[in-house]
C-alpha cells in the first residue's frame, strides 16, 4: 500500500530553464519600472533648469548626516582668548611695519598695539618690514616675465569689479537691523522650518554651500580689524542679536585656481560670495531681524574657518583652509551674524585630521614656508595647526598676478574637480578608519600629482622662475593672444 | 700547433686587456679634466660680495669694494661630504653676524631624480636665514626627504662643516664639539650580514631544504634591502669605488658588506650568489617568473644581440664615470625605480617592460641589460684569461 | 562627446558586455577551459580593473594631469599583466 512516505511529492522541479524564464521575467520588470523612476528623476533634474543649474544647491551632495559629530575637531586646551583683530590680522598690522621701515623706527618706538605684538613676535616685525622692498624687486621683472599676466590680471579685476556697497560705519545696534518704520520680526513657525528656507534661498542667492550654527563668542574679534561701527581701540561687546551664524560661499574658478599663484585670483570667489551675503542679510532683514554680512576682503569681525568648522561644512586642515568634501578647500566663504531662529548643522569628521598629519603637501609646495610641518600648538587656547602669517603675506609680494598666493588650496589633495577618481578617493578616505588609505592616497598623490619645486614660484628678480602650480587654461595664456 | 680553444683563449686575453687599457685611459683622462672654477660659486654663495680674499684654511673673506679699503660683506666656505655616488660640494654665505646669506651647490654626483627630491625642497637655498650654530638636524630644524636620505645627509652635514669652521675660523666662535658620527651598525647591517651569510650557504650547498631558504632570503632581501631600505647594489656604487668615491667606512658598513658580498666571489670563484641568491630585483623576477609559469630563456640570436648590448652599456657607463668623475653621469638601472618609484619617464617605461617580460622569460634584467652583470662577467674574463 | 556622458554610453556598454561575457564562453569551450562559479568573478574583476585603469588614465588626460595619466598607464599595464597571467593559469586549473 502506497503511504507518503514513499511516494515523492510534487515539487516544483527547479531546474535551469526554468530559472532561466524566472530571472529573465524579473529582470523585464525590474527593468522596465527603472525606466519609470528613471524618468521621474528626469524631470527633476536640477540640470534641466537650463542657466540656473548652480541654484539648485545640487553641489552640496555630501551626506553630511552620516559624518555628523557632538563636537567639532578643535580642542580647547585652558583659557581662550579672542583674536586683535588690528595685530593678528596681517593686514591690519603690515601698514605700521611699511612706515616703520620707510622712517627706520624701531619696535620700543612704536605705538600700541604695535608695540606689544612686535615685541612678542620680533621676527614678524622683520618679516612685515620687508614688503614694499619685495614688491619692488617684482616690478623690475623683465616687460615679457609681466605682460604673460596681462589677460589673468584683466580678469581678476574684472571678477572683483562689481561689489555690494560697505556696511557703513553705524554700530550695529543700527546698521544689523531693518530700517525704522519698518514692520516687527514675523513669528517664524519651525526653527527646522526657517534654516530649510534659509538654505534653500541662499542657493537661489548663489551659494554653493551653506550652514548654520550658534555663533561661539571666541570667534569674534576683541579688537575690530576694519572700520564696521566698532570703535578702533574699544573691545568689542559680542552683540545679542548675533546669536546664529550663517555660512555660505563660493568657489573660485578652477582652471585658474589650479595655475596659481600668478594666474588664480581671490577676486572671483570673493565677489560672488559677498553678493550672497549681502543678498541673504537683505532677505532676513525684511522677515523684520537682525542681519549682519562678514564678507571678504577684509570686511570681518569675526574668523571664518571655526564657524565653518561649527556648521558642519568641512574640516580645518593643516594650512588653516577649511576643508569641505565637495570643494576641498577650494571655497571662500561669508558669514552673516543673525538673531533669527533657525536649527543649526552638527560638525562633520570625514578623516581630514588623520590625512594632514601625514599628508604635509601643502606644507612642503608652500613657497614661504609658512605652513607648519609639525604638530598642532596651542594658540588663543585652541589646538591648532599654526601658520606663519608674515611669511605667508610677504610671498604675496613676490610674485606676479593678483593678490594673494593660493597655492596651498592649489596643491590640497582634498581640491579636486568632482569626477569619479576624486569622489572615490573622497570616500575612501571619508570612511576609513584606520588611517591607511590616508597614507596610501597621499603617496599616490605625491607621486603621480607633483608639483614645481616652492622656490621656483618666487619672481625671476627674487630668484624664482615664475612657476605656477599647473600650466594656465587656454584662455588666460597672454601670449596666445596678445603681442608680449 | 694552436687549438680552437688556445685561439680563443688568447683573443681573450687581448679583449681583456684591451678593456682594461680602455678603462686605465678613461681614469687619466678623467683626471686631466678634473679642474675647479669656484670664483662663480662665491658670488652666488655670497652675492653682497665684489671680491674674495683667500685664506689657507679655504675660507674665503668675500669684501664690499673692489678697492683695498672695504668693508667685510661675509664668509663662505665650500666643503664637501660624502653622499650616495659621490662627493656633496656646498658653498656656504654667511654675513658677519653669523647668519647664513645663501648656500649653493657646487657640485654633487647623485643619481639626477633622487637629487632633485632634494633640491625640489628647496635645499640648500632653504638654509639661507639659518644661523650658523644651527643644530642642522635632519628631523628637526632640517625636514627629512624620503627616499634620499643619504644624499641630504651628507648636504647638510657640509653645511654644517661649512658654517662651524667659518663660526670658529673668522667669527671667533667657540669650538663646538662636534659629534662624531656614530659608527652605523643597526638591524639593516645585521639583517644584511644574515642574508649574505645564509644565501651564500645556500648557494654552497651546505643548508638542507635549499629551495625554500633560497626563497625565503630572496623575499627577504626584496622586502627590506629592496623596498624597506632601498639599498641593493647598483653599478653606481661600483662605480664609485673605481672614481675614487669610497663612503666614510662608520656608515659605510652597510656599503662594504654588500660590494664585498657581491665582487669577492666572483674575484676569488668566478661564481655569483649575490646575482642568484639575494639580488631584491632578482627576486622580484624570481617571483615574477613563478607566477607566469614558463622559465624560457631568451633564444639563441636574441641572447647575443642582448650579451653585446648589455656589456656595451655597461662599458659606455663606467667609462663616462671615470672620464666624467661622476659615477651617475650614465645610469640606466631600474632597480631603484622599482623599490623607490623615482625616476624618470623613461625608467618606469623600461621597468614596466622589464617586469612583464619577467612573466614569461628568466631574469630578462639580468640577462639582457644589468650592468653588474656585465661588471662581474668582466672580472670572470679577466680571471679566465690571466689566472693560473 | 556627450554621447559618454549619457544613459545610452552605459546601455550600450551593457550590450558590449553581453556580447563579450557570450564570446568567452564560446573561446573557453574551443580552449577546453571549463568555465566555474568562480572563475566567471574572477575573469570579470580582472577586466573591471582593466577597465578602471583605463578609464583613469583617460580621466587624468581630461584633466590635463599628464604625470598621473602616465604613472597610471605603467602602473595599470604592469598591474593588469601580472594578474591577467595568474588569471590565466587558474583558468587552465
Amino acid at each position: 500500500m502506497d503511504t507518503g512516505k514513499d511516494r515523492p511529492d510534487r515539487k516544483v522541479r527547479v531546474d535551469r530553464r526554468t530559472l532561466l524564464k524566472a530571472a529573465g521575467a524579473t529582470s523585464a520588470v525590474l527593468g522596465l519600472s527603472g525606466l519609470g523612476l528613471s524618468g521621474y528623476q528626469a524631470g527633476r533634474d536640477p540640470d534641466s533648469y537650463t542657466g540656473c543649474e548652480g541654484l539648485q544647491g545640487s553641489a552640496q551632495d555630501f551626506d553630511r548626516k552620516r559624518f555628523a559629530v557632538d563636537r567639532p575637531h578643535y580642542e580647547k586646551v585652558g583659557p581662550t582668548r579672542r583674536a586683535d583683530g588690528r595685530t593678528e590680522v596681517i593686514f591690519s598690522r603690515v601698514g605700521v611695519a611699511r612706515s616703520a621701515a620707510q622712517k627706520g623706527t624701531k619696535i620700543e618706538d612704536l605705538d600700541e598695539p604695535f608695540k606689544s605684538y612686535y615685541e612678542q613676535h620680533p621676527e614678524d616685525f622683520e618679516f612685515d618690514k620687508q614688503n614694499s622692498e619685495l614688491r619692488r624687486k617684482v616690478a623690475e621683472d623683465s616687460p615679457e616675465n609681466k605682460n604673460r599676466y596681462i589677460l589673468a590680471e584683466a580678469w581678476a579685476d574684472a571678477m572683483g569689479a562689481v561689489s555690494p556697497r560697505p556696511i557703513g560705519n553705524d554700530p550695529p545696534e543700527t546698521s544689523d537691523f531693518p530700517r525704522q518704520g519698518s514692520h516687527s520680526p514675523f513669528k517664524m513657525k519651525d526653527p527646522a522650518a526657517t534654516a530649510k528656507l534659509i538654505k534653500k534661498v541662499s542657493y537661489e542667492f548663489g551659494t554653493v554651500l551653506v550652514g548654520i550654527t550658534k555663533l561661539n563668542p571666541d570667534w569674534v574679534y576683541k579688537y575690530p580689524s576694519s572700520r564696521r561701527g566698532f570703535a578702533r581701540d574699544e573691545p568689542i561687546e559680542v552683540p545679542k542679536h548675533w546669536e546664529y551664524a550663517i555660512v555660505v560661499g563660493t568657489p573660485m574658478s578652477w582652471d585658474p585656481m589650479y595655475a596659481n599663484p600668478t594666474y588664480g585670483t581671490s577676486n572671483d570667489a570673493y565677489s560672488k560670495s559677498r553678493i550672497v551675503a549681502f543678498r541673504l542679510a537683505s532677505f532676513i532683514k525684511r522677515l523684520g531681524y537682525a542681519a549682519r554680512p562678514h564678507t571678504p576682503g577684509n570686511s570681518y569681525d569675526l574668523m571664518v574657518p571655526p564657524i565653518m568648522v561649527d556648521a558642519g561644512l568641512g574640516e580645518q586642515g593643516r594650512h588653516s583652509i577649511v576643508i569641505t568634501p565637495e570643494l576641498g578647500c577650494n571655497f571662500r566663504p561669508a558669514v552673516v551674524t543673525t538673531n533669527l531662529p533657525m536649527a543649526t548643522d552638527k560638525p562633520i569628521a570625514f578623516g581630514v585630521q588623520e590625512f594632514c598629519k601625514t599628508c604635509k603637501i601643502c606644507a612642503e609646495q608652500c613657497p614661504s614656508g609658512a605652513i607648519s610641518k609639525g604638530d598642532k600648538e596651542v594658540v588663543r587656547g585652541y589646538r591648532r595647526y599654526r601658520l606663519h602669517s608674515s611669511k605667508c603675506f610677504n610671498f604675496w609680494n613676490s610674485k606676479h598676478g593678483s593678490m594673494g598666493c593660493r597655492v596651498c588650496i592649489a596643491a590640497c589633495p582634498y581640491t579636486r574637480k568632482s569626477n569619479w577618481v576624486h569622489k572615490t578617493a573622497l570616500q575612501v578616505t571619508a570612511n576609513d578608519p584606520t588611517g591607511v588609505s590616508h597614507k596610501l592616497l597621499t603617496g599616490m598623490q605625491k607621486r603621480f600629482y607633483p608639483g614645481p619645486e616652492p622656490s621656483d614660484f618666487y619672481a625671476a628678480t627674487l630668484g624664482g622662475k615664475n612657476a605656477s602650480y599647473r600650466e594656465p587654461p587656454w584662455w588666460l595664456k597672454t601670449e596666445d593672444f596678445i603681442e608680449l | 700547433m694552436a687549438t680552437a680553444k688556445d685561439v680563443t683563449k688568447s683573443r681573450e686575453r687581448l679583449l681583456a686587456l684591451a678593456i682594461l687599457v680602455s678603462l686605465l685611459g678613461g681614469w687619466v683622462v678623467g683626471w686631466f679634466r678634473h679642474h675647479s672654477d669656484i670664483a662663480g660659486f662665491l658670488k652666488q654663495a655670497l652675492p653682497g660680495a665684489v671680491r674674495f680674499d683667500s685664506g689657507e684654511d679655504s675660507i674665503h673673506t668675500g669684501l664690499t669694494h673692489a678697492q683695498s679699503e672695504s668693508e667685510t660683506a661675509g664668509f663662505v666656505a665650500i666643503r664637501s661630504v660624502p653622499g650616495y655616488a659621490g662627493p656633496v660640494t656646498v658653498a656656504v654665505g654667511l654675513d658677519p653676524n653669523g647668519t647664513i646669506v645663501n648656500a649653493v651647490i657646487v657640485r654633487q654626483t647623485e643619481s639626477p631624480a633622487f637629487f632633485r627630491k632634494v633640491s625640489d625642497k628647496g635645499l640648500p637655498g632653504r638654509f639661507r636665514g639659518k644661523d650658523c650654530s644651527d643644530p642642522f638636524e635632519i628631523g628637526g630644524d632640517v625636514d627629512a626627504v624620503t627616499g634620499a636620505t643619504v644624499t641630504l645627509t651628507a648636504l647638510t652635514e657640509a653645511v654644517r662643516v661649512a658654517c662651524s669652521d667659518m663660526a670658529t675660523g673668522r667669527l671667533g666662535l667657540p669650538v663646538v664639539v662636534k659629534t662624531r658620527s656614530p659608527i652605523q651598525f643597526g638591524l639593516p647591517e645585521i639583517l644584511l650580514i644574515l642574508l649574505i651569510v645564509t644565501g651564500f650557504a645556500t648557494h654552497a650547498n651546505k643548508l638542507p631544504a635549499s629551495a625554500q631558504i633560497k626563497w625565503a632570503v630572496l623575499i627577504a632581501s626584496l622586502v627590506f634591502i629592496g623596498f624597506v631600505w632601498n639599498r641593493p647594489v647598483s653599478l653606481t656604487n661600483i662605480n664609485s669605488l673605481l672614481v675614487g668615491y669610497w663612503p666614510r667606512w662608520q656608515n659605510g658598513v652597510y656599503w662594504c658588506l654588500l660590494l664585498t658580498a657581491l665582487l669577492l666571489p666572483i674575484i676569488l670563484t668566478g661564481k655569483t650568489p649575490y646575482c642568484s641568491h639575494i639580488c631584491p630585483f632578482g627576486a622580484a623576477q624570481d617571483i615574477l617568473m613563478r607566477l607566469g609559469g614558463s622559465s624560457r630563456q631568451l633564444p639563441g640570436k636574441y641572447a647575443l644581440f642582448f650579451k653585446i648590448l648589455q656589456r656595451s652599456l655597461a662599458w659606455t657607463a663606467v667609462m663616462g664615470a671615470l672620464v666624467f668623475r661622476n659615477p651617475t653621469v650614465i645610469t640606466y638601472g631600474v632597480s631603484a625605480t622599482f623599490f623607490t618609484f623615482i625616476g624618470a619617464n623613461w625608467q618606469f617605461v623600461l621597468l614596466a617592460l622589464v617586469l612583464i617580460v619577467s612573466l614569461f622569460i628568466a631574469r630578462p634584467w639580468c640577462n639582457c641589460l644589468c650592468p653588474v652583470r656585465a661588471v662581474s662577467d668582466y672580472i670572470r674574463l679577466l680571471r679566465r684569461s690571466f689566472a693560473r | 562627446m556627450s554621447f559618454f556622458e549619457g544613459g545610452l554610453f552605459w546601455f550600450v556598454e551593457g550590450l558590449l558586455a553581453a556580447l563579450a561575457i557570450v564570446a568567452l564562453r564560446t573561446w573557453a569551450q574551443d580552449k577546453g577551459i571549463r568555465m566555474s562559479f568562480w572563475k566567471w568573478p574572477m575573469v570579470v574583476v580582472w577586466v573591471l580593473f582593466l577597465g578602471v585603469s583605463i578609464a583613469y588614465v583617460g580621466t587624468s588626460i581630461g584633466e590635463g594631469e599628464m604625470d598621473a595619466a602616465f604613472l597610471g598607464a605603467i602602473c595599470g599595464a604592469v598591474m593588469a599583466s601580472i594578474s591577467g597571467v595568474v588569471v590565466w593559469r587558474l583558468l587552465r586549473m
